[in-house]
């Protein structure tokens, strides 16, 4: 590590390099810092990203067999698109409106209005029922739907099913190289099935009607705000093979020795008949 | 029934000030900085930031209970420098190397 003269400036240089990026995942590998500056960004990502999330809702009419506050809670966990959120204030900061935290520049208004009909079929409930006055701000799957509407043919279905953005953490003492990557696990959003997240079920003759407001918030104060499922980051191990020892073995003992390994991490090179690291760098323990 | 709220966790209230500094009497060159409504996420920062210091012979930070939201950074340095010189270099680098690691992302993305 390098020491300037006292006084001087101890800053680093990180850099940083985009392994994967979908809607839902990332993968990147960050160098030239500390473990504890890659923690930071974990933790800030999970907790101090501000959102949008449901916040205050006021029912009007209840029937169905789940507790005022038992849907309340469920509102509050649905996930809204929250692109506006860097223009929005927080509700306690907000000084245009008279104290009740709902004016136009911290909150969005929803409306959800169901009632089943005399038929005998179950009435689902989803997020798809919820209104919302800014278009901006809607439930994930709504925009989700709306979307795959507009571009039929372009939608990825690999997008959905993208569970896991991995942040690994890449270290190698002598050079102090570091890389992250950032694991962000997808909502339960199945792509074919856009029906859009359950609320509650009604039975015939059963009503549920509120009005719901969702403000910006940081998952810090509650876990509906994260915006992040899961994010991790690792240090890369650094393989070394022995070659003295790897040329004391027979070319079918080489060639099992390279499957023994259960996710692939080396290959047997036809050409010199020699074992070296698989070239695309890929998870060493879980081979994603 | 004893839990604070949870917005306490990072809104510091009226008059409370965010850092405040106190020397250490029977060490020189000794100082502990209480930042408040802060957690791991500065405190380890800060801490690994001061370690590359020369001048700074010691430097830990600690929450002192899990539910009292704040941190208190521990510094002693020679007497070439002082806590509070090696504070706010270790906050201004910190500042210039995460404004270079939110360029570095913007042209990643």
């Amino acid at each position: 590590m390098d020491r300037p003269a006292a006084g001087a400036s101890y800053q680093r240089f990180p850099r940083v390099k985009i392994r994967e990026l979908k809607d839902d995942y990332a993968k990147f590998e960050l160098r030239d810092t500390d473990a504890s500056m890659a923690n930071a960004l974990r933790r800030v990502m999970i907790a101090e990203v501000p959102t949008v999330a449901i916040d205050l809702v006021e029912i009007e009419v209840n029937s169905s067999v789940l507790n005022d506050e038992f849907i309340a809670h469920r509102l509050g966990l649905i996930p809204l698109t929250s692109a506006a959120a860097m223009q929005m204030r927080f509700s306690q900061d907000c000084d245009a409106c008279d104290g009740d935290g709902s004016c136009e520049y911290c909150s969005v208004e929803f409306n959800l209005s169901a009632r089943a009909t005399d038929s005998d079929q179950t009435l689902e409930v989803t997020s798809n029922d919820l209104r919302s006055a800014d278009p901006k701000v809607c439930p994930v799957d709504q925009a989700r739907a709306y979307q795959q509407a507009l571009s039929s043919g372009d939608y990825d279905p690999n997008a959905g099913d993208q569970r896991q953005v991995i942040l690994h953490l890449i270290t190698r003492l002598w050079v102090l190289l570091f890389s992250i990557t950032i694991e962000l696990l997808s909502y339960c959003i199945f792509v074919a099935d856009l029906r859009g997240i359950l609320i509650v079920k009604l039975r015939r003759g059963q009503e549920l009607r509120l009005r719901a407001i969702a403000r910006k918030g940081i998952g810090k104060d509650h876990a509906k705000w994260s915006p992040a499922a899961t994010v991790t980051f690792m240090y890369e191990p650094d393989i070394r093979i022995n070659e003295e020892l790897m040329d004391t073995l027979t070319l079918d003992e080489k060639r099992s020795w390279v499957e023994s390994s259960p996710t692939k991490v080396f290959e047997l090179d036809p050409v010199t008949q020699q074992v070296v690291l698989l070239r695309t760098p890929t998870c060493y323990f879980h081979g994603s | 029934m004893n839990a604070p709220d949870r917005y306490e966790r990072f809104v510091v209230p009226e008059g409370t000030k965010k850092v405040s500094y106190e020397r250490d009497t029977k060490i020189v060159n000794a100082a502990s900085f209480t930042i408040e409504r802060e957690d791991h996420t500065i405190g380890n920062i800060v801490r690994m930031q001061l370690h590359r210091d020369p001048n700074v012979l010691f430097a830990g930070y600690k929450l002192p209970h899990p539910l009292q939201y704040k941190i208190i950074v521990r510094i002693h340095t020679t007497s070439q420098s002082s806590p509070t010189q090696a504070y706010t270099q270790a906050v201004n680098d910190l500042d210039k190397e995460l404004e270079y690691l939110k360029q570095a992302f913007e042209v990643c993305f």
